[in-house]
């Protein structure tokens, strides 16, 4: 009596994609349902067949060693190209501006300005300008009696208005003020402009009208004749 | 007489210390190889390159180069590993092997985008003397196939049958070199295998 399989192909397709291709890696439980679906099935046998023999050339090693020499191969490249490396550096250690550059040891930014950066460090002769630590007032523990505590930033006042005004935050400050600023200036200019426009507009229709009325003035008063009637003529 | 034997003495010596050295190094496991490695011992080194040398070709030729290629690929590799060996940190999560391999194959991806790569057809034969002529075709035919397929899959497909395949490298191992989780590593191999039976099935 044949054994009823619960696994169809299609299930067994998709187990030996998620499994693959040797049944020896798939659960125990599983493997059994395969085993009687391959006995039952030509199909399911030919197919694990064609697979295994695919995953067996995917797992063959089918890499010689390659040349005897290559780890010697290898070996020389590193050297060649500390060689060249080595070169390079010493190239670079003869430019003058890189000689230059060893010398200068001016701080780059004013971080490096703090007290702690000057302060002798390992077996280096003790420096006798600046001592280690700051001097403090026999008087007064708070005043520091000399220059040891300056790090190079301001204090106090300055130091609020340097973090208020000159930062970030204070510059868009700054930035939306002048929009704003040119803005109103723009604005007020256009009001002008047109202002200036109405004016000159009135001039001229003073001076049309004074153009306009003199002559008849004048030969009223020449000719003592009345002002011309609508649509009638002057006497 | 004894004046002109004394370098040649000396220089045997030298010889039977070294190679005892090296004896005594490949004793070592990787953390204690790569430790003297990192501190500059080329010694050290020597015994490394010897145990991943051949992985790392096997990796990039199954990842599609051609033997001359991928010995190139292994050279750069080390050379690489060896300038570089100060940004190694044991305590990164990943061992020296995975770290190695995924040098290696971010060097064949590299290798393999450049327009000047060749997509060489050209498959180097297996050389086993065992097999008979007809045998060693059909082999070469059937390997050829299978080769045309994986190129037909994505890059990270192609990527983890290749490691999941290496006879070399766990599973943990493939996933990690591939920086994903053991269930994605799983996850992808399964699209991988389901699109190459399909492939294999057109070809």
């Amino acid at each position: 009596m044949k054994k009823r399989c619960a696994v169809k192909i299609e299930r067994f397709e998709e187990l030996l994609d998620q499994y693959g291709w040797d049944l020896a890696s798939w659960p125990e439980a599983l493997r059994r349902e395969a085993n009687v679906l391959i006995a039952q099935d030509a199909h399911a046998a030919e197919l694990l067949s064609s697979l295994r023999n695919v995953e067996d050339i995917l797992a063959d090693d089918p890499v010689p060693m390659g040349k005897h020499q290559a780890v010697d191969d290898i070996f020389a490249a590193i050297e060649a190209e500390e060689t060249r490396i080595a070169a390079t550096d010493q190239v670079s250690a003869q430019d003058p501006n890189n000689h230059f550059k060893s010398i200068d040891d001016r701080p780059k930014s004013r971080v490096q300005l703090t007290v702690e950066n000057f302060i002798p460090v390992g077996d280096g002769p003790a420096r006798k300008t600046y001592p280690a630590k700051p001097s403090v007032s026999p008087v007064n523990s708070a005043i520091v009696s000399d220059g040891a505590q300056f790090n190079g930033r301001a204090k106090g006042l300055l130091r609020l208005l340097g973090k208020g005004v000159f930062s970030g935050v204070g510059m868009a400050v700054c930035v939306v003020a002048g929009f704003v600023f040119g803005v109103t200036m723009t604005a007020q200019q256009g009001h002008q402009v047109s202002a200036h426009a109405t004016e000159a507009e009135m001039v001229d229709l003073l001076e049309n009208h004074v153009f306009a009325i003199d002559p008849l003035t004048v030969d009223q008063s020449e000719n003592g004749a009345s002002l011309p009637t609508q649509g009638g003529q002057a006497q | 007489m004894s004046v002109g034997l004394r370098p040649v003495v000396s220089t045997s010596s030298d010889t039977s210390d070294m190679a005892s050295a090296q004896e005594v190094l490949r004793e070592l496991d990787d953390n204690a190889l790569v430790a003297r490695m990192v501190q500059g011992d080329k010694g050290a080194y020597r015994v490394v390159v010897e145990r991943y040398y051949r992985g790392i070709v096997g990796i990039a030729r199954r990842m599609g180069l051609v033997s001359g290629d991928a010995e190139d690929v292994a050279q750069d590799v080390f050379v690489r590993v060896w300038l570089h060996r100060e940004k190694w940190r044991a305590d990164g999560g990943a061992t020296f092997k995975t770290w190695l391999y995924r040098v290696a194959v971010n060097r064949v991806i590299d290798l393999k985008r450049k327009p000047q790569f060749v997509d060489g057809t050209e498959l180097d034969e297996v050389p086993d003397e065992a097999m008979s002529a007809l045998d060693k075709l059909a082999q070469h035919q059937e390997f050829k196939r299978l080769r045309i397929a994986i190129k037909k899959l994505s890059d990270q497909q192609q990527i983890a049958i290749n490691l999941f395949y290496d006879r070399e490298l766990s599973n943990q191992e493939a996933s990690a070199i591939m920086g994903i989780s053991v269930n994605a590593m799983e996850s992808l191999l399964k699209r991988a295998r389901k699109r190459l039976r399909e492939e294999l099935k057109t070809i």
